[in-house]
């Protein structure tokens, strides 16, 4: 049997997902032994045309990274598509947009114009550049998932995927013993599970942020008003950010059963909050304690915005 | 699901005025897993109830949507009916075309395409139902009675011969509540007491009836059929079974506190019996108001107490107990008269409230039934009745109207009459409310026969001069200020509810209304059932009412609380909350957001619902962060499915 032909592409990304492959330590070797990465923009030098010489479905996995930003990212998305016999989205931005996804607040002209100013933006799509044409990639109106624009058989979630995780897919892989598609290489469960902070299912009775308080060392984040997405989040990393004294911020996104994390995290927020006291009285203390919530979007959508239910802001379609 | 049948209820005119039911039968039947739609004019009706029933065997459906009513009317009979051809009840569901749709629009037109939606949600809803089995659970059969009054004694007597066990828990020292410090009762002027010790006794010596009193319910776990109480007794420091009634410890005790019996009017011992009938028949140590508790202090009382009944080191006792059903007869009070400034209550001695005025008049009074006004022991030659004193009067007091007050100041004007045939009586009054049998007759009586003198109107003020009372308010019907010199004022007082109210509903988990008074779960059609299900309610506790009507509430509550003991096994809605173990994290916060206490974190860090407990209410499922947590034939997949159809197209 020859080598397992592996891909990875990254698409709007920070990068981040790339220098993870390498944090599985000395089981690379393994996967250097048993298989070869035949297109890695990162890592190696492959044109596209290469890739498009290759027979649909001829790559056994294509570990895709990155949100679809451009028209690029899209084209690419469908192009390993068909070439790659299981395609898996790695990290939060593939998974569900991402931090990139947070964009999507504003529209692509607001974006435009701040970043460059009211003028004509130059060159565009199509230009000519000292007589030669230029095509530039399209910068779609909104980032979307991996999942949004091509089927994906696996997920790896995280930003970056954990350890753990990466490795038990590779060992599934290396095994051939990947699992039924639609996996998600991480826990049924929430993180809640793994996270040995223990949590009295006290109401909240204050919003507060890391800084601001000394996280007792045992007890639940969220009993100490501290806002952690681990309720809302598939554990799996080992509750790596709990145990170093910061929140769960929900890089690995929702349980099966769930389509909006952030949503979600919020009437659980919401329902948690309260001071005991009655009637018009309570309504208000609860306002006060929501309204000490600093961020809500990038609390409680982090990665997920534009997975999310409203997806994001649609000022310009709505004039 | 792919059979699923759709029947559409005209109502009457009810539902197709607005809805063009046909139209809704035939639009659904293209909707996908539709096999077989139709309309009728009345389908609760036993043919409607035939049709559907033939329809189901004939077409072999596997669910049912029945679009008609609200399903709080008739889901029961269509889902019975479901049941008897066959289906799994719980594969029927009722579509609310009636109070959601055609009562509140206009619009034929729009109210069809509108109805059609409703049906189509219930379609998709049915699709994703799984056939279940209502929860059978056994259930403790005593009953508990909390409150003494007469409401509490006629419930504890009606369960008791009934033949289950009863455990009356009273707060005072005897049972009897108010109507123990009645004179007479309107309308028919029976004495109070003569009619209400019979019964006293009997709860004593019933067999099936456990009596505590000078306890407390301190805490309550369960559901129906199975609550868990803790009930703290109070030491009264006198053992009941040696006191032999001889009083020799009230003659010596040196500490005196105003009656609560006589409602201040005469002061009582720190050791006292309330009244002469109490049962149970002890006197009892009060221990505020006591010098000592302790021998080195005064032991007064204990020396003279020859039969030895006197324990200084009486213990409060906690006694538990499983009962099936909790009837709550905790009564009322009355608004403090200290609120009532305007009217001179808490400071001119000789304006009092009702039930003052009630032990006045009583044989057993502290002035053996002669009328002697407080301050100085005069018989008062003219007394003026002010009515809905606190009440009727959403500004400053109450807003509620009491009830009783109308009646039984015609009454009180009557016995002054009669005990001061030479007296002059007058009553301010905004109107006479004497609704129920005999009660006009009694008032009309009082004014013509006893030439009571009734003034419409409001009082404004009322002030002392010299050892009168003075009294300004307005005639309206003559339109003239009014200005009378009274030797004693009587304040018809509103009705409140019994101060432990609040922390009771508290315990027992049960509402309370706004003015206080227990919650009743329908106003009209479950007067005595509180919105916990097993929990009952009688008498004032629920509201102003008078003794007919406290007594008939005892009796309906033990029918209901009977009702429910008599049973073999309860039986509980199989629509409660289910919990996917495999995602569940136990991140516990599902726990507290449940009004029923029904869920727990267990052993293996999975949360865990007591089925029986749960009421299905959903708050658990929306504060879930996992989606573990889900109700049974509502899940959030069935919702998106549901929402998804509402708000398609066409
Ligand atoms: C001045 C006046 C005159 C009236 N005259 C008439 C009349 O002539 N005819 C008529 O039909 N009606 C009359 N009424 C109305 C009558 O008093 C009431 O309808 C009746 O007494 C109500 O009975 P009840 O058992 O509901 O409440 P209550 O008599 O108030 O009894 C409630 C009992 O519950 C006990 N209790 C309270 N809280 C607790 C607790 N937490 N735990 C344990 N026990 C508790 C109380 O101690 C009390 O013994 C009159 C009322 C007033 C104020
Ligand atoms: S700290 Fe976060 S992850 Fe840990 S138990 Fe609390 S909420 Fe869950
Ligand atoms: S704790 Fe949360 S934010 Fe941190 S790595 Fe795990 S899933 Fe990501
Ligand atoms: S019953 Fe009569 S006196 Fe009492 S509040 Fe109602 S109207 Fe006023
Ligand atoms: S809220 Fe959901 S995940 Fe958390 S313990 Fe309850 S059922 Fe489990
Ligand atoms: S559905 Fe309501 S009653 Fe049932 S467990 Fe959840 S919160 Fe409790």
């Amino acid at each position: 049997m020859g080598k397992i032909k592996v891909g990875i592409y990254w698409a709007a990304s920070c990068g981040g997902c790339d220098v993870s492959l390498l944090e599985i330590d000395e089981q690379i070797l393994d996967v250097a032994a048993k298989a070869d990465f035949v297109f890695w923009p990162c890592a190696t030098d492959t044109k596209y045309s290469d890739l498009r010489a290759y027979q649909d479905g001829s790559i056994d996995v294509v570990l895709f990274n990155g949100a679809i930003r451009t028209q690029e990212n899209h084209d690419l998305a469908r192009l390993l598509r068909d070439k790659a016999k299981h395609l898996v989205a790695y990290g939060s931005c593939a998974q569900m947009g991402g931090v990139i996804g947070l964009a999507n607040l504003s529209s692509r002209k607001e974006i435009f114009t701040t970043l460059f100013g009211e003028k004509s933006l130059w060159p565009q799509e199509e230009s000519n550049q000292d007589g030669y044409p230029l095509h530039l990639p399209a910068f779609l109106e909104r980032v979307l998932p991996l999942v949004d624009v091509v089927d994906v058989d696996y997920v790896i979630p995280g930003c970056p995927p954990p350890k753990e995780m990466v490795s038990k897919f590779f060992e599934a892989l290396l095994e051939g013993k990947l699992p039924e598609i639609g996996a998600v290489f991480a826990a049924e469960k929430n993180l809640c599970d793994e996270c040995p902070r223990e949590r009295k299912e006290e109401r909240i009775t204050r919003i507060v942020r890391p800084h601001e308080i000394e996280p007792k060392q045992d007890s639940c984040l969220l009993d100490q008003g501290i806002i952690c997405m681990g309720p809302a989040t598939r554990g799996g990393c080992g509750a790596v950010c709990p145990l170093a004294n910061m929140p769960c911020t929900g890089c690995a996104g929702p349980t099966a059963n769930i389509t909006d994390q952030g949503a979600t995290m919020l009437n659980a927020i919401a329902s948690l909050i309260g001071t005991g006291l009655e009637g018009e009285e309570e309504l208000e203390a609860e306002e006060a304690i929501l309204a000490e919530i600093d961020d809500v979007i990038g609390t409680f959508y982090r990665f997920s915005l534009a997975a999310s239910i409203f997806k994001g802001a649609q000022r310009e379609q709505r004039g | 699901m792919s059979r699923i049948g759709v029947f559409v209820c005209h109502c009457g005119m009810n539902i197709e005025r607005t809805v063009d039911t046909q139209a809704v039968a035939a639009t659904l039947s293209e909707h996908s897993g539709v096999v077989y739609t139709t309309d009728y004019n009345y389908l609760c009706a036993d043919p409607g109830q035939r049709l559907i029933k033939d329809a189901i065997v004939e077409h072999k459906l596997d669910g049912v949507i029945v679009a008609a009513c609200s399903p709080t009317m008739h889901e029961p009979t269509f889902r019975r009916v479901a049941e008897e051809a066959g289906l799994n009840p719980y594969l029927c569901e009722i579509a609310n075309i009636r109070e959601h749709c055609s009562w509140v629009h206009k619009d034929r037109d729009r109210a069809t395409q509108k109805a059609i939606r409703i049906v189509k949600t219930l379609v998709e809803k049915v699709r994703g139902n799984q056939p279940l089995e209502p929860l059978r659970i056994d259930h403790a059969d005593k009953c508990l009675v909390i409150g003494g009054g007469i409401a509490g004694i006629q419930a504890a007597l009606d369960v008791a011969e009934s033949g289950f066990e009863v455990i009356l828990v009273e707060k005072e020292p005897s049972i009897g509540g108010h109507m123990a410090q009645l004179s007479e009762t309107f309308p028919t002027l029976d004495c109070s007491q003569c009619i209400l010790t019979p019964k006293m006794v009997e709860v004593s010596r019933h067999p099936n009836i456990r009596l505590l009193t000078y306890s407390e319910v301190v805490e309550v776990s369960g559901y129906i059929g199975n609550y868990e109480v803790k009930i703290r007794k109070n030491p009264t420091y006198v053992d009941p079974d040696k006191c032999n009634l001889c009083g020799d410890c009230e003659k010596v005790c040196p500490k005196s506190v105003g009656s609560e019996f006589e409602r201040g009017l005469i002061d009582r011992k720190a050791i006292y019996i309330p009244f002469e009938q109490a049962i149970p028949s002890s006197y009892t140590l009060d221990e505020e108001a006591c010098l000592g508790l302790h021998p080195l202090r005064c032991n007064e009382c204990a020396k003279v107490c020859e039969p030895n009944a006197i324990d200084y080191d009486m213990r409060p006792e906690y006694i538990e107990e499983s009962v099936g059903a909790i009837i709550v007869a905790t009564g009322y009070s009355l608004y403090p008269i200290s609120s009532l400034g305007e009217y001179g209550g808490g400071q001119i001695p000789d304006v009092i409230d009702g039930l003052q005025f009630e032990r006045l008049l009583s044989a057993s009074g502290p002035t053996n039934g002669e009328v002697r006004r407080p301050s100085d022991g005069k018989i008062p030659k003219k007394v003026v009745f002010i009515q809905c004193a606190g009440s009727r009067d959403p500004e400053q007091h109450n807003a509620y109207c009491s009830k009783i007050c109308c009646m039984y100041t015609a009454k009180h004007a009557l016995l002054y009459r009669h005990a001061v045939p030479d007296g002059e009586a007058v009553v301010f009054y905004i109107d006479v409310r004497a609704g129920g049998k005999g009660y006009e007759e009694f008032t009309q009586h009082a004014i013509e026969e006893e030439r009571i003198l009734y003034l419409r109107g409001k009082v404004s003020k009322v002030y002392r001069q010299d050892d009168r009372v003075v009294v300004w308010g307005v005639d309206t019907l003559s339109s003239r200020r009014v200005e009378l010199e009274a030797d004693l004022v009587v304040l018809a007082i509103s009705m409140n509810p019994h101060p432990s109210n609040l922390a009771l509903s508290k315990v027992l988990k049960i509402s309370c209304g706004a003015e206080g008074f227990f919650k009743e779960a329908h106003p009209k059609l479950r007067p005595v059932e509180s919105l916990t299900a097993g929990i009952f309610l009688a008498g004032a506790a629920q509201g102003p009412k008078d003794i007919p009507e406290v007594v008939s509430q005892g009796s309906a509550a033990a029918v209901k609380a009977v009702a429910l003991l008599t049973k073999d096994k309860l039986v509980h809605s199989p629509e409660v909350v289910d919990i996917d173990e495999l995602v569940c994290g136990g991140c516990g916060i599902c726990v507290d957001m449940c009004p029923y206490n029904a869920l727990a974190v267990n052993g293996a860090g999975v949360a865990e619902v007591n089925e029986v407990l749960c009421e299905g209410c959903g708050s658990c499922v929306s504060a879930c962060p996992t989606g573990a947590a889900q109700l049974k034939n509502m899940t959030d997949w069935q919702f998106i499915e549901m929402i998804g159809v509402a708000l398609q197209d066409g």
